[in-house]
């Protein structure tokens, strides 16, 4: 984790007793609704259909037992007693009043959190993969990197209007968790044998209305140029990005339109320009970054343990959620552990108070106080020893939170929809929950292994409905919910954009639908392939064929 | 909104400015969270007049958000939103039926 020093604290504190004064300028009367609107979108504040949302940063997925343990008391206190975590690694309240808000934001700032970079047309929390530090794939701890980043774009004064708002993601292993490519700006660290380390620049990725798999405008920058790279993308999009439109004022439509090359040689040459006075990230900076990462000493264990292995033969299903949901650690006698916030039938992202108290507490108590929250709207505990995973998997069935379905059918992704949003046309979270109760009630997610499922309630694609393999895009028809699907999306390393299969279902026909597209994988594939690999190798027509007959 | 015709009926909505909670313009310059007690205009006149109320009201910094929404009357002979997004919007998230105005009307329903 990493701590806070003076500098940050000073700035959050700072920024609360603004936000205060303007809370209380407002509710006085003295700025008008327009006045305040961009102050509390600035502050995380946003007013959607029932109430206010309060959307808290978590930098990169990464929080402690003291953070989670915070966000449970003010689920408690200032919210409905729950929190919903976010397809970018933040924890969204649905009902805070804004009379109460800045006392909220004071007690997140008691635990180094904030709601900085939540909103706005600015660079936004960066998000990272949430096994950094602990999978043995990476080649280095991706979050220094996504920290630095953090604090340069932090309330930087060039890039706080920009055209439209800008998402980062960092990532350092060869499976992407962070779907680096459909991002504003995607970096994927390695190591070069000749050039040393630096990463691939992935630019103008994006989902929404138009979607992009980024193209790569750079195989390897160098790690000491990367802020001086980053600035130099972000002024060439300041500059030339569209203000005359919000739907075609983000990245992606800037590089689209002027085509990666010529994009690419304006980025190069403002960089060439920047440079030779560059204030390139020097060495020291980085390195007092790694010092306040409180890097978890981890024990020397044998890389069995007799007490694990037991429960693993005797316990069935302890044996179902250690093969679904956990991954391998880098250091022997360790595991990574995901907690799936998709219970059967349930709303995906959504934890209680308590379910929150009790992550943390496990977090404590067994996983060297640390927590990660995942783009695919999961936790995870990523340092803890094998011996205590029977007792932690124990405590987490109780609490409801123990649902072995990892990347499986019912392990949905999906936005707050028309239930909570104000910009949706349809609901997405009854979709999600008829499709896992349906999986769940066939019990045959195992059978089909990997598929993900992805449902936005509008086109603005919270939900990543465009990388998932079965995605769901709910619109308005003259008042009426329904449904497109697509299908062959991908948001890992081999990104792709999912295809329209025809015309769209009301909300019963997509459940059915989305179970004639898995029946129909289930009867085409070969071996052991998975449903994206069989839908790459035989393409759309006999999905469509059974969706929609033959005529 | 703009896009509703004149002719169909309406009434005018917005978020109380503390709390954020859904709320409904009456007759009498009041705010309710019950739809069911909301003014119901029928022409484009008693909608202007009803969104001149809800400005002032804006005014003094009690409710955000103001907007005419679609709405018709109920067999009970009393006004609701017509469409399935106010709809929602005045009574809770349909994932949640213990949230929201729902909630606090359900025991007597």
């Amino acid at each position: 984790m990493y701590r806070y020093d003076d500098y940050d604290q000073t700035l959050v504190n700072q920024r609360i007793a603004d936000f205060r004064d303007a809370v209380a300028r407002r509710l006085s009367g003295h700025l008008s609704e327009e006045e305040f609107k961009l102050i509390r979108q600035m502050n995380g504040v946003y007013l959607q259909l029932h109430a206010y949302m309060l959307r808290v940063a978590i930098p990169y997925g990464s929080l402690d037992s003291r953070q989670m343990h915070k966000l449970a008391h003010i689920a408690r206190i200032y919210d409905k007693g729950y929190g919903h975590f976010t397809t970018r690694q933040n924890i969204q309240y649905n009902w805070p009043s804004l009379r109460e808000m800045p006392d909220l934001l004071q007690e997140l700032a008691a635990v180094q959190m904030h709601a900085i970079q939540t909103s706005g047309n600015l660079i936004r929390n960066v998000t990272a993969d949430q096994y950094a530090g602990a999978t043995a794939e990476e080649v280095d701890d991706p979050r220094p990197y996504a920290e630095l980043i953090r604090q340069w774009s932090t309330l930087h004064p060039e890039f706080s209007f920009l055209p439209r708002k800008f998402k980062i993601a960092v990532t350092a292993s060869a499976t992407d968790r962070t779907a680096v490519k459909f991002h504003d700006i995607g970096l994927i660290l390695h190591d070069d044998p000749e050039q040393g380390r630096g990463f691939e620049v992935i630019v103008g990725g994006g989902m929404g209305r138009t979607p992009f798999v980024g193209p790569s405008l750079r195989d390897h920058l160098p790690e000491a140029q990367i802020l001086t790279y980053l600035e130099a993308v972000l002024r060439t999009y300041n500059e030339l990005g569209r203000r005359d439109n919000a739907y075609k004022a983000r990245i992606k439509i800037l590089v689209h339109e002027l085509g990666a090359e010529a994009f690419r040689t304006l980025v190069e040459d403002e960089f060439a320009k920047l440079l030779p006075q560059a204030d390139d990230l020097p060495q020291a900076e980085l390195l007092r970054i790694r010092e306040r990462f409180i890097v978890p000493e981890l024990d020397a264990l044998p890389a069995r343990d007799p007490g694990f292995d037991a429960a693993y033969e005797k316990d069935e299903d302890f044996r179902q959620w250690v093969k679904v949901n956990s991954a391998p650690h880098k250091v022997a006698g360790y595991i990574i552990a995901n907690i799936s916030l998709k219970p059967y039938g349930g709303i995906p992202g959504d934890i209680s108070a308590d379910q929150m108290d009790l992550v943390a507490d496990l977090a404590e108590r067994y996983g060297h106080d640390e927590i990660r929250a995942t783009h695919a709207q999961n936790l995870v505990l990523p340092h803890v020893k094998l011996r205590d995973l029977y007792d932690i998997w124990q405590a987490l069935s109780v609490a409801g939170l123990g649902t072995a379905n990892l990347d499986r059918a019912s392990d949905i992704i999906a936005c707050p929809g028309l239930d909570y949003c104000v910009l949706a046309n349809a609901r997405s979270i009854p979709i999600a929950q008829e499709i896992s109760k349906r999986f769940a009630a066939k019990g045959r997610e195992d059978l089909v292994g990997e598929l993900k499922i992805k449902i936005s309630g509008c086109i603005n694609a919270c939900g990543h409905h465009h990388a998932g393999h079965i995605g769901i895009l709910g619109v308005d028809r003259k008042g009426e919910e329904m449904y497109q699907l697509t299908l062959g999306g991908s948001g890992d390393e081999q990104a792709s954009i999912g295809q329209i299969t025809g015309r769209g279902f009301d909300e019963a026909g997509i459940v059915d639908a989305v179970d004639t597209v898995v029946e129909t994988y289930l009867g085409h594939r070969e071996d052991h392939e998975t449903f994206l690999e069989t839908y790459r190798r035989l393409g759309p027509a006999p999905f469509k064929e059974a969706l929609y007959g033959t005529a | 909104m703009a896009d509703l015709k004149p002719a169909s009926s309406q009434m005018i909505s917005a978020n109380d400015l503390w709390t954020g909670q859904v709320v409904f313009l009456t007759r009498a310059a009041s705010w309710t969270t019950d739809p069911a007690r909301a003014a119901l205009s029928e022409s484009a006149e008693d909608s202007e007049a009803l969104l001149g109320l809800a400005a002032q009201s804006n005014a003094r910094a009690e409710v955000e958000l103001v907007h005419l929404i679609a709405a018709s009357l109920r067999d009970d002979g009393t006004p609701w939103p017509s469409r399935n997004r106010e709809d929602i919007r005045a009574l809770g998230p349909t994932v949640r039926r213990d949230l929201g105005y729902q909630a606090e009307v359900r025991p007597t329903l």
